[in-house]
């Protein structure tokens, strides 16, 4: 656990959200990274390195949710996951 | 976390067919919402004695409260239940009420609160109402742990991602165990000290195998490997080897972990390769049942050692059991 921990807001903007394939694309970025790492929706709160847990936040079209880390590289991972949401997981549509 | 509630029209949807309520009248504007786990029982505020019921709870009135109101005159009727059924009360139910008198019937109808009626008795009501409201008003939590049923004991397997909670689960359900929940348990604390766990809902029956993926342990191993939902009773939490961190070695301290302010026994099992982890995990469970039961088998060796010395007894052979 780093010293500092870091959140960013972030919309999911695909139309089919977190599914599975993006999902697991989220899991392979953010596993990449030594810090914490987890996706906040509402009340719930998972871990981004886990894949059933981020489809467990079913987040659809338009959900909001908050990136937050902790650990050494916390800046680069919430950049390369915000980025990745933002780029739509760079699926084609 | 913010408070939960429960509108109205779940309950009806939830409980109605089997606590047979029956709307008296309309709901007048907004789904009301349940706010409160307790159920009011207003003998005292409809006389006019106590204050006002709580905001968001549920009334309940039984035989003696309608054989109060049936003796009263019309008049006198509609003010007592305009004591009780006030705009912030989310709904009255009347219970023993299969046959009610015209005159209850219009002073009911015309409150401003939702009222309802059920032929059932007013403690058969109350019972099966507020351990609904229980556990739909409880605190909830999603937790990273991997929940299992071994030999009925509910074990949560806690630890960095990667350490192998899945695995773990995979190799207990084919031992016969029962998988509740991989990798995001949805829990809720139920009053007073009850934690209840269950999978997110698109993840049911599901577990993530590294080099895998998700496999599905319902059509593989079927019914039998799997359970809705479980109480959680030990956390046991998957550890990392680590050579210089001190090991509980005696089992003499029991460690606890606190989940939405409900405290478990906590083990922590490190991890080395080769070592099944599977197999430890049923003798958690099956010592933690032992210990309920009321036996302690690390305090009984305790007990059994201090003994020896002080009776200052020997250990010795038997002479005619030598081979």
């Amino acid at each position: 656990m780093g010293l500092y921990m870091i959140e960013r807001d972030v919309k999911i903007i695909n139309k089919l959200g977190l599914h599975l394939r993006a999902a697991a694309a989220l899991v392979q970025t953010a596993s990449g990274f030594a810090s914490d790492i987890h996706l906040r929706k509402d009340d719930m709160e998972v871990d981004a390195k886990s894949i059933m847990g981020v489809l467990g936040l079913e987040a659809g079209q338009g959900t909001h949710l908050k990136v937050i880390a902790s650990g050494s590289d916390e800046e680069d991972a919430v950049r390369a996951i915000v980025g990745l949401i933002e780029a739509k997981f760079n699926e084609e549509e | 976390m913010k408070a939960k509630q429960i509108p109205l029209s779940q309950i009806i949807n939830d409980c109605g067919d089997f606590l047979h309520l029956r709307a008296l009248n309309e709901i007048r504007g907004s789904d009301p919402n349940i706010e409160r786990s307790d159920i009011g029982i207003p003998s005292l505020s409809m006389v006019g004695l106590g204050p006002p019921p709580p905001r968001g709870q549920i009334q309940l009135l039984g035989k003696q409260e309608l054989t109060y109101l049936e003796g009263l005159s019309l008049e006198d009727c509609t003010k007592a239940v305009e004591n009780i059924s006030k705009l912030d009360v989310p709904c009255v139910i009347l219970t023993s009420a299969e046959k009610l008198s015209g005159k209850l019937v219009d002073v009911f109808s015309a409150s401003p609160a939702p009222v309802m009626t059920s032929d059932l008795s007013m403690s058969q009501v109350f019972q099966y109402l507020s351990s609904y409201l229980e556990v739909e008003l409880a605190p909830e939590t999603t937790i990273n742990g991997t929940l299992v049923d071994v030999y009925g004991v509910g074990i949560l397997l806690r630890g960095p991602s990667g350490i192998g909670k899945s695995e773990c689960a995979l190799d207990l359900v084919e031992r016969g165990h029962r998988l509740v929940a991989d990798d995001a348990v949805k829990t809720i604390g139920k009053p007073p000290g009850i934690l209840i766990g269950r999978s997110v809902a698109p993840l049911q029956n599901y577990v993530e195998v590294r080099g895998i993926g998700l496999i599905d342990i319902g059509s593989i191993y079927g019914i039998r490997a799997l359970r809705r939902q479980k109480r959680i009773e030990i956390e046991v939490n998957l550890t990392p080897w680590d050579e210089t961190k001190l090991q509980d070695r005696s089992g003499l301290e029991t460690r606890k972990a606190e989940i939405l302010g409900i405290s478990i026994p906590s083990v922590a099992v490190p991890l080395v390769p080769g070592k099944s982890i599977s197999v430890i995990v049923e003798v958690i469970a099956l010592s933690h049942t032992l210990k309920s039961y009321g036996y302690d088998a690390t305090a009984e060796l305790d007990r059994r050692w201090l003994e020896r010395i002080k009776t200052k007894a020997r250990t010795s052979f038997e002479p005619r059991d030598t081979e």
